[in-house]
Order: C-alpha cells, then sequence, then structure tokens
C-alpha cells in the first residue's frame, strides 16, 4: 500500500502539470474550437527562457516572471499572427498550422538553446517531506501548490469576471455570444494568451523536477491533451483532474513495469480515450452516433 | 486527355526524363548528391500516400512514419535474418503496413479534423515505442542491420545512381496509379467522402470502410519506400520512423501541394533541395552556426505555405499555368473558384 | 404495401422529444410534401429514413423491408437518395464529377481494378458517361458539365445535387428544401420537374416551405407540427384545416 502511495506521491507532480498544460487545451478549444498542437511548446519556452535568466544571475522571482509572460506573448502572436489569418481556412489547414507552429518553437529552441536539458535548483531547498509514508519533494509540493492557486485563480476568473463569463458563453453558443456584441476574435486572443500563460506558469516550476530541454514541447503537449480529453475538454478543472490521473498512472507503470513502456502509456491512453469514450470519462452526457 | 496511348507515354516517359536529368543536375550542384536524389524518390514516394490520405480524402495523419518504418523493419528483418527475397519481403512489409493501417482507420473512423489528428500522432508514438522496446525483434534503440542489397535476377541495385533510377521508377508507376485511382469510381468515392461525409453516403459509399480503404493505401505507398530505404542503407533504427520524419513528411506534402499527385514530388525536391543547401550554405554566412536549421526551416515552410499559398507549389504552379494560358487565349476563361467553408457536421 | 412506410418514428434529444410517434407513407408516382412551421422535426424525419440518425422507437420499411437503424449507405445502395437542406457539393468537383459519383451504387469497379486500368473500370466509364450525359440534359446543365459545381449560381447548385440524387436511379427521393433560397419563377420550374420525376415512376418524399410548390405540385400533404402530425391529405384539404392554420398563425405564409 505504502508502495501504491509512492507512486501517487512521484506521479502527482507531473500530473499537475499535465493538467496544467490541458486547461490551455480547454480553454482554447471551448472557445474557438481549436486544438493548439502547439500548447505544450509554451511550456518548453517559458522553462527554457527561465533557466537561461537564472544562468545569467537574474534573480529567482523576476526571472521566473519573465518566463512566464515570454510564453504569454508567444500565445498572443500565435493568435494574431498564425490563427487569426487563418481564421477562415479549414479545419485541416489549422491543424497543419499550429502543427507548423509547434515545429518552428521547436527549430528555434534547438538552435537558441541547444540539445542538453538544463534546470536550476528547486524553490526551497532541502529533504523530501515524509508524507503518509511516501517521500514527496519540495518541488512536487511547490507544483501542487501553484496548480492549487492558479485553479483558484480560474475559477475566479471565469465565474467572477466579466470577460470570464464572455468566454464562457463563447464556449457554449458562438452565434449567441456574437449577437451579445462580444467580439470573438478578441476573445480568441484571450483564450490563445491564457492558455500560453498557464503553461508557461507549469513550464517554470517543472524545471527542478525533470530539467528544460528544447524537445519537451510534444511528450507534455502530447499528456496535457490527454488530460484534457480525460476531463472531457469542457471544464478546465476537468483537465487538471484528467492530467492527476494520468500522472499517477504513469507513475505506477514507471514502477511496475519499465520506464521505457511509461512513455507508451500516456499515448495509448490518448488513443484509447479518442477512440472509446472522446466526451471524456467525466462528462455527463454522452453523444448519440447515428 | 483527347490523344490515345501516346498521349500518357510521352507525359509519364517526359516524368521519367526529368528524374534521369537530376542526376547531372546533381553532380553539377555542389551540395546536391545522388545519395540526395536516393532520399528525394523516397520520400515523394511515402509522401504520395500521405496526399492521397489527406489531400484527396480529407482525413489527417500524422504518424506516416510508422508505416515507412513497417516496411523497412519488415525488409530489414525479413531478408537479413529469414533470407527471404528481397520481393517478398516487401510484399510482406506492404500487407503487414496495410493491415495496420486498415486496423488504425477502422479503430478511428468516427474521429474527425482535430480529434484524429492527435489520434495518429498518438499512434505514431505509439508505433516508435514499442519498436524502442521490443529489443528482442527489432534490435531496440541500436536497430538491425546486415540488410543485402536489393538484388533482381542480374541486376544489383547496390549504387546511388541504380538505387535512385529504381526509386524514381517506383515513383513514376505510383503517380500513374494514383492519377487512374482519382479518375475512377473509387477514387471519385474517396475525394467525395473526404468532401462531405454526408453527402457520400448518401450516394451508397459506405464512409468507415473508405478511411479504413484510404489509410491501407497510403501506407502501402510509405511501406514500399520504407522496403527500398532499407536496401539502400542496409541498417534500420527507430530515429527513421517516429515523430519528425511523420513530420517531414506532412511538411513535403503540404508544400509541394496536398490537392494534387504533383504535390508530393515536388516537395520533396524542395524540402531536400532547402536542407541540404542549408546545411552547406549557412554556416558560410552566419559564424559559428551548426546548420541543424531543419526544424526551424520546416515549421516556418509549413505556416509560410499555409498562409500565403495554401494549395502549395504545385498549386501555384497550376493557377499560373491557367492564367498563362488564359492570356494566350488557349483555354477558356473559367469562373474563378471561390474557397469553400468547410462544413463540419456534427 | 406502400414503397415507404414509416411507424410511429420516435426520435429525442435530451429532454427534447424531436418527433413523436410519426407515421407516414410514400409511393411511387406521388409527390409527398412534408411541411409544418420551423423545428417541426422534418429535417429530423428525413435524416431517420435516410439513415443519418437513429430512432428511439418506431419502423421503418422500405418495399417491406425493415432499414429501420439502418447506416445511410446501406440505406442509400436500396435505392433511397436525398437532397440536403444546407447544400452538401463535393467541393472542387465538376458538375459531370458529382452525378458521376450518384453512380456508385450501380458499378463495381474496385480500387485494383481502377489503379491498373483493367477492362471493367473502361466499360463502367463508359456507360457512366452516357448516363450522366443523358441526366445532364434532362436537367438543363450539360452546358456547365465540366465547371466545378462550387463556382455556380446557387440555383445550379441545387440542380447539380438533384442531379447527383437522380444518378442513384433511386426509387424513392428524399428533397430536403430544395426551393430554399430560389426565386418563386426558379420554384415552380423544380416543382414542375418533381411532378414530371413522380410521374416516371419515382416517389418523392420532399419538406417544403414554398406553399406554391406544396399546393400546385403535390399529391398528399403531410403537416408536423412540435414532432407530431396534426394533418395528412390532399392539398386542398389541408389549406383549410383549422389546426394547420393554427400552427402557422404568426409564420408568414411563403
Amino acid at each position: 500500500m505504502s508502495e501504491f502511495l509512492q507512486f501517487v506521491a512521484s506521479g502527482i507532480g507531473q500530473g499537475a502539470i499535465y493538467g496544467l498544460v490541458g486547461v490551455g487545451f480547454v480553454i482554447v478549444y471551448n472557445v474557438t474550437g481549436i486544438i493548439n498542437f502547439a500548447q505544450g511548446h509554451y511550456l518548453m519556452l517559458s522553462a527554457l527562457t527561465a533557466v537561461s535568466l537564472r544562468e545569467a544571475g537574474v534573480p529567482a522571482v523576476p526571472a521566473l516572471l519573465v518566463a512566464m509572460v515570454a510564453a504569454a506573448l508567444a500565445g498572443l502572436v500565435t493568435d494574431r499572427l498564425v490563427i487569426n489569418p487563418a481564421r477562415r481556412h479549414s479545419t485541416l489547414t489549422l491543424i497543419i498550422l499550429t502543427v507548423g507552429l509547434a515545429i518552428a518553437l521547436e527549430g528555434l529552441a534547438l538552435l537558441i538553446w541547444g540539445v542538453n536539458p538544463r534546470r536550476y535548483a528547486p524553490f526551497t531547498a532541502g529533504p523530501p517531506l515524509e508524507i503518509g509514508g511516501a517521500a514527496v519533494s519540495r518541488q512536487t509540493l511547490w507544483v501542487l501548490g501553484v496548480t492549487l492557486a492558479l485553479a483558484l485563480a480560474l475559477w475566479w476568473f471565469f465565474q467572477r469576471t466579466v470577460v470570464g463569463k464572455a468566454m464562457q458563453a463563447c464556449a457554449m453558443n458562438r452565434e449567441a455570444a456574437r449577437l451579445q456584441a462580444i467580439n470573438p476574435a478578441q476573445m480568441s486572443l484571450y483564450a490563445f494568451t491564457m492558455a500560453a500563460a498557464v503553461a508557461g506558469v507549469a513550464g517554470v516550476v517543472l524545471v527542478p523536477i525533470t530539467s528544460a530541454y528544447y524537445d519537451m514541447g510534444v511528450p507534455f503537449g502530447l499528456k496535457g491533451f490527454t488530460a484534457a480529453v480525460i476531463g472531457g475538454l469542457v471544464s478546465p478543472f476537468g483537465a487538471l483532474a484528467g492530467g492527476l490521473l494520468l500522472g499517477i498512472a504513469e507513475a505506477v507503470a514507471v514502477g511496475y513495469v519499465s520506464s521505457a513502456m511509461a512513455e507508451g502509456v500516456a499515448f495509448a491512453v490518448l488513443a484509447l480515450m479518442l477512440i472509446l469514450r472522446p466526451e471524456g470519462l467525466l462528462a455527463r452526457v454522452r453523444t448519440r452516433w447515428a | 486527355m483527347g490523344l490515345r496511348w501516346w498521349g500518357p507515354l510521352a507525359l509519364w516517359g517526359g516524368v521519367f526524363g526529368i528524374g534521369v536529368l537530376l542526376v547531372p543536375l546533381a553532380d553539377a550542384l555542389p551540395f546536391l548528391t545522388r545519395a540526395n536524389l536516393v532520399v528525394l524518390a523516397l520520400h515523394a514516394i511515402a509522401a504520395m500516400g500521405l496526399t492521397l490520405v489527406m489531400g484527396f480524402a480529407g482525413q489527417v495523419s500524422l504518424g506516416h512514419a510508422a508505416f515507412y518504418g513497417v516496411g523497412a523493419y519488415t525488409t530489414a528483418l525479413l531478408t537479413s535474418k529469414a533470407e527471404w527475397h528481397p520481393l517478398l519481403a516487401m510484399a510482406a512489409g506492404a500487407v503487414m503496413a496495410a493491415v495496420l493501417a486498415a486496423l488504425l482507420g477502422r479503430i478511428v473512423f468516427r474521429l474527425r479534423g482535430h480529434f484524429l489528428a492527435m489520434a495518429t500522432l498518438a499512434f505514431g508514438l505509439v508505433f516508435y515505442v514499442v519498436v524502442r522496446s521490443w529489443d528482442s525483434l527489432t534490435g531496440g534503440n541500436q536497430g538491425t542491420g546486415g540488410i543485402p542489397d536489393l538484388a533482381l535476377g542480374r541486376l544489383r541495385f547496390d549504387t546511388d545512381t541504380s538505387m535512385y533510377l529504381l526509386a524514381w521508377g517506383v515513383l513514376v508507376a505510383g503517380l500513374i496509379a494514383a492519377r487512374n485511382l482519382l479518375a475512377s469510381r473509387p477514387g471519385r468515392a474517396l475525394v467525395a467522402m473526404g468532401a462531405s461525409e454526408v453527402a457520400a453516403a448518401s450516394t451508397g459509399i459506405d464512409v468507415a470502410r473508405t478511411k479504413m480503404v484510404v489509410f491501407a493505401l497510403g501506407a502501402v505507398y510509405a511501406s514500399l519506400a520504407g522496403s527500398l530505404y532499407a536496401h539502400y542503407v542496409k541498417y534500420v533504427s527507430p530515429e527513421s520512423f517516429g515523430l519528425l520524419p511523420s513530420l517531414r513528411f506532412l511538411v513535403i506534402s503540404t508544400v509541394g501541394g496536398i490537392e494534387s499527385v504533383w504535390g508530393a514530388p515536388l516537395g520533396s525536391a524542395v524540402v531536400v533541395l532547402l536542407t541540404e543547401g542549408m546545411r552547406e550554405l549557412i554556416p558560410k554566412f552566419v559564424s559559428g552556426a551548426t546548420g541543424s536549421y531543419e526544424i526551424l526551416a520546416y515549421g516556418v515552410a509549413l505556416v509560410l505555405v499555409l498562409l500565403f499559398l495554401p494549395r502549395g507549389l504545385a498549386g501555384g504552379i497550376a493557377a499560373l499555368t491557367q492564367r498563362g494560358a488564359e492570356w494566350l487565349g488557349a483555354r477558356q476563361r473559367r469562373a474563378p473558384v471561390p474557397t469553400l467553408e468547410e462544413v463540419e457536421l456534427r | 404495401m406502400s414503397l415507404l412506410q414509416v411507424e410511429n418514428v420516435v426520435v429525442q434529444f435530451g429532454g427534447l422529444r424531436a418527433l413523436d410517434k410519426v407515421s407516414l407513407i410514400a409511393e411511387p408516382g406521388r409527390v409527398t410534401a412534408l411541411i409544418g412551421p420551423n423545428g417541426a422535426g422534418k429535417t429530423t424525419l428525413l435524416n431517420v429514413i435516410s439513415g443519418l440518425m437513429r430512432p428511439l422507437g418506431g419502423r421503418v420499411y422500405l418495399q417491406g423491408r425493415d432499414i429501420t437503424g439502418w447506416p445511410p449507405h446501406r440505406v442509400a445502395r436500396l435505392g433511397i437518395a436525398r437532397t440536403f437542406q444546407n447544400l452538401q457539393l463535393f467541393g472542387q468537383m465538376t458538375v459531370r464529377e458529382h452525378l458521376l459519383v450518384g453512380r456508385y451504387r450501380l458499378t463495381h469497379t474496385s480500387l485494383l481494378e481502377a489503379m491498373l486500368r483493367l477492362p471493367r473500370h473502361f466499360r463502367e466509364e463508359r456507360e457512366a458517361r452516357a448516363a450522366t450525359d443523358a441526366l445532364l440534359s434532362r436537367l438543363g446543365l450539360a452546358d456547365v458539365a465540366e465547371w466545378p459545381a462550387a463556382s455556380l449560381p446557387y440555383g445550379k447548385q441545387r440542380l447539380v445535387e438533384l442531379g447527383r440524387a437522380l444518378a442513384t436511379e433511386p426509387v424513392l427521393l428524399l428533397l430536403d428544401e430544395p426551393t430554399a433560397g430560389l426565386s418563386g419563377a426558379e420554384a415552380a420550374e423544380v416543382g414542375q420537374m418533381l411532378r414530371r420525376l413522380a410521374s416516371d415512376g419515382l416517389a418523392v418524399l420532399l419538406v417544403e416551405h414554398h406553399m406554391d410548390v406544396v399546393m400546385s405540385h403535390s399529391d398528399w400533404v403531410v403537416v408536423l407540427d412540435h414532432g407530431v402530425v396534426i394533418a395528412q391529405g390532399p392539398p386542398a384539404q389541408v389549406q383549410s384545416d383549422p389546426q394547420v392554420i393554427e400552427a402557422y398563425l404568426g409564420e408568414e405564409a411563403a
């Protein structure tokens, strides 16, 4: 039992990260109907930017903040330069566009930062903490704390602010939202920027655990998407829950099978989810196919 | 075409001739080698399969390199370990790829757009992980080698040039087959399905089965190319069949023009030329640069082409020749074709 | 035994009952019009008949055969063809190509035969050409046969979609608002065409809002409101039915 708890402890940090990336997918998808294949790459950008700034001697807090802003900016630029001009194009085009963007970001990262992974120290030094018989690293606690704080902030944003409610309205019915003078292009901009910002936050807290490397965009993006799909792609909180589940499942696979296969776990889960239950584990309404 | 049999013969003879002419061209250009030409032809064959799946049948496949890998590994294992005849091994590879792809198509037939893209991406990655992990069969990360030359009777394809001409020949055959397909009953069904599944079904087309078939067809193209690749490099490892190769095929198809069979060879030529050109020229202009601009260039190319030249090079050339023909008075002015906003049902 | 028999079909979307025990029949040589206020469930009924939607309850019979819940392509292969409310054309295909696709269920050339250009391909292409030539002339589309359908004016596009449906040589033709967006004169032409098709032996079931077309060119009218058949009969009778009039109150007569 304590072994299982240990798996939970190891996997829950990664899971929270997947969840945060997944939140970004959900926000963008709900507001625009687009799956942004570059979502994981914003995480990669903020992680590497933070590392570079720390290496250059910039103190922790400003470095992390700048990195997060950089990610948000990347999201903004994505919307303005890539998505908006292609608004009227076919789904196929939009898909390949975000794939192209993801590839470009990865290529750029390779050129700027090279192949070697880099990291900086955990936010607080010290040995892992004993919780219920399992060792939980301090950085994992940071990750969980930040995730919780973000979750609360998102809840407040969507439930209590005008913009947040407008974005929800877009998600529910774009035409009606437009009639209410809600501008879909503007909502799209907010959505992309927010999604990238959330990924950016995930990136900076993740570095001490897994380090930052130029091609981390794809695995984190895919797993974030899996988390979002588990949650049904309807709610950011579903994505968070899905991420936690996925992180734990991965840790269990690593522990009981092998680490090589663990990579495949997430992908297999995604494939299965898409095939069997595209509306997610946590969604309530099951769609009827003819 | 109004011309009888010698019209198409001239066309395809000409296309093959262009392939032959590329050899002295490669020799003339400092950064292009005959080895590059082999890669060009092989990638074009595989990308043509992707064009059929994406451009004509309207599906998405971000895991296409997996089928390239199936062909390569099947050929590698059967010819080196079981001493099968290369052609038999190639056929076996094609069958395996077709079966795998049909399975994929059958499983994901309900998915559309982004979800289909993600599913095929996941599929490609699962394949990659499995190949890497299954040490006993595939040699894992190390790969497997000892693949003999491709020999058919007296002919041995053991030089760059001979391999290239063979590959180019296969490419031409593939082009002919694809064009034949598109101007026929099953080909029209494919295109119809790509345009509107609902309307296609209403004319009796079994959409689920057609998806299966087109995925299988695309996989066969990739697998044949992969088999040739195995005979060429004599050694296969998982790296050649992962995400980046899949994305490379995507770039080739898209840049070349996804709505045309000519897109694959055109795109392949452009991508190979650009990659080799960059590798050669960039370090000369930017000191200290390693020339590993490949990935960035792919991404930028993809985005730029889609934003400014959505029908790719083939589409652009077609539009130019159309204008030219009209200007010369050769063809009647056609009404402008508006781009249909895609109607997404369900 | 009627050609088409719909019996007590029920369709439910979440809490909404879109079709509530709807029954109707269609016969060859007759034009049956399905009318009703917006949202009455007319397109839903066509979707059930053509296999795009599976009903919660009830049965659909074609020539005595139970086809309830059959997938659309199987229904089509039995001889039911349809057009769509919001035009479903095929991208950049030419007009002729649309009609050629329509011949799918009548031909058999396989993938291999096509790619290798075996004899069956040539034979079927020849026959298909001849058949589509005839249909193109009949519909007045011969002069635009090689044009991309997407580049034609709206009225002609509707004809193309009708042509595609007719190319399947159906026994039952389902039309979803074939005159939507057409002028009065164009609509009348469509109406006459439907009459001609019916007199050739086709069973026509159409969803229609153009009351002139309904009254002048249909033999039988079924009125649907909120998923329920509230009246049916010859046009004149339905026109003066008080329930029908009430259902349309507030709706501008077309």
